[in-house]
């Protein structure tokens, strides 16, 4: 189809948004709360104006995220009138909001910031009024409301997450717009990776592990949590250098670290583990499949919502690393130091181990990126080192691509693959098992797993096994991953 | 009476200006009974009657109402709002010199150009029209005299035409917010059969709708059954009763009643109801048929009533119990709600001694309710003709095609566009195999062996347009033909069983036997209200559930020695009789409306509910379509407003 852009003749698809076909023709048009990898324009934000003529009418002034371009439309994107009313939408934005840009967690990776520069914003008027709240804390994660730009984003992700605890309000009554439900939230961090702003974010734990690896009295080991690794890489890509991981290790080392080790081991120990329980079922000849629990949001999910059979889940939970050999005493043990100076720093995809008691600082792989960052350190510059040598048991198998132990599990029982498709949020996998064929299911959505697990409460469940990430894509695509906005900017 | 000066539209208005803006009938010179209107606002501008009114304190009541109307969603509104609130507080202070008035002005116009629904679109315009042509006047040096009170309200076209005035948007909000439970309190607030108006309102607030001139109405009553369907809603704490015997009698326990029973209880006074029947219901229960409202949600979202304390007694009016003897027992008010249940025959001459076959539709539909709740549905052999274009007529329709074998016919004596049926209710009686004749009247019966075996039928043709602009219909001479049938229906009217109240208990009657009230709903005798059906003449569930609400409001008013004046209702009467709301003009981009999931056709043969509740993802979608048009209007007056909270 055809239509106009800044004079210049376009074609969309229909149905195509006025962004999105500005952005395939190459026109920029600044926004803010649209956010095309969740699918989610609420046409809140009122950045994105634009003037448009459609065949039928006079022009008018229309956001352009949440208005289908038509044929015949004309659109004008940047005229000094539509650039004004841009403008001004963000210095209202900015009035609401506290500037804090020098401390603030996403300095360098604010949209909001990007928002003002594409709109060659000096002075503000009308003047910032600037809150004085305070941040609150949220689980794993901060919430500061006077840095909410109102986007709706964080909500939608909650929503698609299964948990709902950050919801709109627009009753007006709520002054902040979004309500926080804790009872409701597993702990993913997903959130902090779609807000554009430092509005929700982990708690910073950089200066407390910057203290460890500086110490000298202490010996800090740092161990990568299963899939970690794959979530820090990501974050480093636009560097393209070859043996990431090493240079990673390298870095870590230079900062102090007394040990690196490569935990990714652990998920081999919970396969193990969930095998064992898996085997003891099967022989039971027990109706019911066994839930895995590893994935600590999953796991928070299923306990304030499900009220399924206890005998439904397996007692294998994360943190694994202490179970498998890689306690503070086993640490202690094998680097010949005394316990009481051990300290443990754990980089993990997610949030939700952040404040577990094994460790003594957790960092998301994003946290940890942003401490190198802070450190004037990258990987492009460091020779390759390779992780700590660590007696783990070498039978043991590694977690999959995507962060899962299916696959070490039924390996471990001596199932064989045979069969795997793979549907929306569900994968479903046969295996042999001497005679028996199993069906297991690996399952990438909290919402789903539910309804899997009111399937197995009524005894109708076809699988022996159901293996749940919270998270969509796994584990290296976790709450504690490289931002989504970020990663949507650097593609 | 009109404006001494303001801007309407743009223009700028008043005595000493050439335009003259809106027309207020005397009927407004008071808002209140000696209360003098004095000035007001609204989305196409702003109005002063009196010179004791300033204008820098009628905008600041204004834009206090906006900051607090605003919904906080989207950047324009959210954050204008509470600077043009503040601007306008410092120009009440005597500081208005000081204001950067420009500053302002492009604010209200980026609110008035971008803001996400009308509250910001509309809500900036007296302000806008204050500093295009009236600038002067807010440029205070000293604090501005403010002794007069006001009362704002936003309200919508979809909400002006509600006869209850439901907080539509509001409900659809919290819908797009994943919030059901929000949806229903909002519809709570006005009667607690949400879910089964949900599914058979007349939807007057669909034919208001903005979007009917985009492409369609936003399917508003699909979104409010889909939140009822999906809300756990616990009925609420009840509020503490006083001891002792009930202090308001109740008679009849369909819509009407049952509602005004339901504000009365929820404003702390005990009710006794009083219906014929056993369960309450009435019309809702009796006259629509279980597959387009089930009988065990009816009775789920009735028993709140019962759980906020109010007892239902089994009794009939005119023989059990009179409005006297209900007064002689001590019910300190009555409220009379018996609706208009004698269905009619169709005027021919065999309705003195009607054989076996023809009845009216009321009794009709009692027989089939009757029947499927006892499990045996009433069979019923041969053709079946029904009289009657409306909604009853359609209940008969497809009640019939699910019990009989035989064909189901309509009569009616206007046009097809002339059916005063709801549209939705047509296309399903035609999807469902009813065949419909137009210009069609009955004019006798065949019977034999006191059976009726056919109806005679004229043919009729339109003539001129009568004073309603319908155009009269007459029958045409020798065009008589036989329909065969063994059943006739007639749905063409029903009448109030006013004989239920003796001339002598004081109850003055109108046309047609029904009640007369006041606007507070008060009858002739003193401590005697009335509303639904019988005061109405027969009307929609929408229309009796709210003259309950409105009839509980003046009696708790009576009972509590407070003035039962509604600013609220004042307020749409003024809106009404000066045509003071503007349309919605703005271009906005066409999404279709969702198609209500039903059940197929082959599959309607029993009485099993037909439509089903669209899916979350088509609630969500469909209320993205809603526009939002709220217009905020806010009046001055001299004295304090009654119940202005």
């Amino acid at each position: 189809m055809n239509a106009i852009i800044n004079g210049k003749n376009v074609t969309f698809e229909a149905g195509e948004s006025i962004l999105a076909a500005a952005k395939k023709n190459g026109f920029f048009i600044p926004s803010l709360c649209a956010f095309m990898p969740l699918d989610h324009k609420p046409g809140v934000c009122r950045v994105c104006l634009v003037e448009c003529t459609p065949p039928s009418g006079a022009p008018c002034i229309v956001p352009a995220c949440v208005t289908p371009m038509e044929e015949g439309m004309r659109v004008e994107t940047a005229t000094p009138a539509v650039r004004a009313r841009q403008r001004m939408q963000a210095e209202l934005l900015l009035s609401e909001h506290r500037l804090d840009c020098e401390a603030c967690n996403r300095r360098g990776g604010c949209e909001l910031q990007d928002l003002r520069s594409a709109l060659g914003m000096d002075a503000l008027c009308p003047a910032p009024q600037g809150r004085a709240g305070t941040p609150s804390a949220a689980g794993p994660l901060v919430r500061d409301m006077d840095k909410c730009v109102r986007c709706l984003r964080c909500v939608t992700m909650c929503r698609l997450q299964g948990a709902s605890a950050l919801r709109a309000d627009s009753t007006g009554k709520e002054e902040n717009i979004i309500e926080f439900t804790e009872s409701a939230c597993i702990r993913c961090g997903q959130c902090a990776r779609v807000c554009p702003v430092g509005a929700i974010a982990e708690r910073d734990e950089n200066a407390a592990a910057l203290d460890l690896l500086s110490s000298a009295d202490t010996f800090t080991a740092v161990i990568f949590a299963p899939s970690a690794g794959e979530a820090l890489k990501d974050a480093f890509a636009p560097l393209s250098c070859s043996d990431m991981e090493g240079r990673i290790v390298a870095c870590l080392r230079h900062l102090g670290a007394d040990a690196v080790i490569n935990g990714d081991f652990a998920a081999g120990a919970a396969a193990e583990a969930v095998s064992a329980e898996l085997r003891e079922r099967l022989a039971e000849n027990a109706a019911r499949p066994i839930f895995s629990a590893v994935c600590p949001a999953w796991a928070a999910f299923a306990e304030r919502n499900l009220d399924a059979p206890g005998d439904l889940f397996s007692a294998v939970r994360a943190p694994q690393m202490p179970a498998s050999g890689l306690g503070r005493s086993d640490l202690a043990r094998h680097f010949g130091v005394a316990e009481e100076s051990m300290r443990l720093i754990l980089v993990s995809p997610c949030a939700a181990l952040k404040g577990d008691p094994n460790f003594d600082a957790v960092l998301s792989a994003r946290g940890l990126f942003r401490l190198m960052n802070l450190s004037g350190l990258t990987p492009d510059t460091a020779a390759p080192e390779s992780f700590d040598r660590f007696p783990a048991p070498d039978k043991l198998s590694r977690a999959g691509s995507r962060g899962e132990i299916t696959d070490a599990v039924l390996r471990s029982l001596g199932a064989r693959v045979r069969n795997r498709t793979e549907a929306g949020d569900i994968v479903e996998i046969e295996a042999e098992l001497g005679s028996t064929v199993l069906r297991t299911a690996l399952c990438f959505s909290c919402a789903k797993a539910a309804e899997l697990a009111a399937q197995a409460a009524e005894g109708n469940s076809p699988y022996a096994f159901v293996e749940t990430l919270a998270c969509k894509g796994g584990c290296p695509c976790g709450g504690g991953s490289v931002s989504l906005s970020e990663k949507e900017r650097n593609a | 009476m009109r404006f001494i000066y303001g801007v309407w539209d743009g223009t700028v208005i008043g005595t000493n200006s050439g335009s003259c803006g809106p027309e207020f009938g005397d009927d407004a010179l008071d808002f209140n009974s000696g209360n003098p209107l004095l000035a007001m606002t609204g989305d196409r501008g702003f109005g002063i009657f009196s010179e004791q009114v300033s204008l820098p304190a009628l905008l600041l009541r204004h834009c206090e109402a906006l900051a607090d109307a605003s919904c906080r969603r989207c950047t324009p509104c959210r954050t204008g709002s509470v600077l043009l609130r503040d601007a306008l507080q410092s120009a009440c202070e005597g500081h208005g010199c000081d204001v950067d008035w420009t500053a302002v002005y492009r604010v209200a116009v980026q609110m008035r150009e971008s803001s996400l629904c009308g509250v910001g679109r509309t809500g900036v315009v007296p302000l806008i029209g204050a500093l295009e042509h009236f600038s002067h006047l807010l440029k205070t040096t000293a604090p501005v005299q403010d002794s007069l009170s006001s009362y704002s309200a936003s309200t919508a076209p979809c909400i002006e035409a509600c006869p209850a005035h439901v907080d539509v948007p509001r409900y659809i909000d919290a819908i797009r917010d994943d919030r059901p439970e929000r949806a229903v309190e909002a519809v709570l607030e006005h009667y607690p059969l949400v879910g089964s108006c949900g599914r058979v309102c007349a939807r007057p607030c669909e034919s208001a709708c903005t979007r009917n001139s985009i492409e369609d109405a936003v399917a508003i009553r699909a979104m409010k059954r889909y939140a009822a369907d999906h809300a756990a809603v616990s009925p609420g704490v009840g509020v503490t009763l006083p001891e002792g015997p009930a202090e308001v009698a109740v008679v009849g326990a369909g819509p009407a009643g049952w509602n005004c029973a339901y504000h009365l209880l929820r404003s702390g006074h005990s009710v006794d109801i009083f219906d014929a029947e056993a369960v309450p219901g009435g019309m809702i229960r009796y006259g629509i048929p279980s597959y387009r409202l089930p009988k065990d949600l009816l009775d789920a979202e009735s028993a709140v009533v019962q759980e906020l304390g109010g007892r239902l007694h089994r009794a009939a009016l005119g023989s059990d119990i009179t409005i006297s003897s209900l007064r002689e027992k001590g019910y300190k008010a009555v409220f009379v709600g018996i609706g208009a249940s004698t269905g009619q025959l169709a005027h021919l001459p065999e309705d003195s001694d009607p054989p076996a076959g023809y009845e009216n539709g009321i009794d009709f539909l009692r027989r089939v309710h009757d029947g499927v709740a006892a499990g045996t549905p009433p069979a019923m052999h041969g053709d079946v003709v029904i009289v009657g274009g409306g909604n009853v007529a359609m209940d008969c329709c497809r009640s019939a095609t699910r019990l009989t074998d035989g064909k189901v016919r309509v009569l009616y004596r206007r046009t097809e566009q002339d059916l005063p049926a709801d549209h939705e209710e047509i296309e399903d009686a035609v999807k469902e195999g009813v065949i419909f004749h137009f210009l069609s009247n009955p004019c006798g019966l065949e019977v034999s062996d006191g059976r009726l075996t056919g109806v005679r039928v004229l043919k009729m043709r339109q003539g001129e347009p009568d004073a309603s602009g319908r155009r009269s219909v007459s029958a045409v001479e020798g065009s008589e033909w036989v329909l065969p049938c063994s059943h006739l229906i007639a749905a063409i009217g029903q009448r109030v069983r006013s004989g239920d109240i003796a001339d002598d208990e004081g109850v003055n009657k109108g046309r047609n036997g029904v009640i007369s009230v006041n606007g507070d709903f008060a009858t002739s005798r003193d401590d005697v209200f009335s509303g639904g059906d019988c005061v109405s003449g027969p009307d929609t569930l929408i229309n009796a559930m709210n003259q309950g609400e409105q009839a509980a409001r003046a009696i708790a008013a009576r009972l509590e020695g407070r003035d039962p004046f509604s600013p609220r209702r004042r307020l749409s009467e003024i809106l009404k009789s000066a045509s003071l709301m503007g349309e919605c003009r703005d271009w906005h981009p066409s999404f279709p409306r969702s198609r209500t999931p039903s059940l197929p056709v082959e599959q309607r043969r029993s009485f099993a509910e037909v439509e089903h509740t669209i899916s979350p993802d088509a609630a969500r979608t469909e209320a993205d379509r809603c526009l939002r048009c709220y217009r905020l209007f806010t009046v001055l007056t001299a004295s304090p407003i009654p119940n202005a909270d």
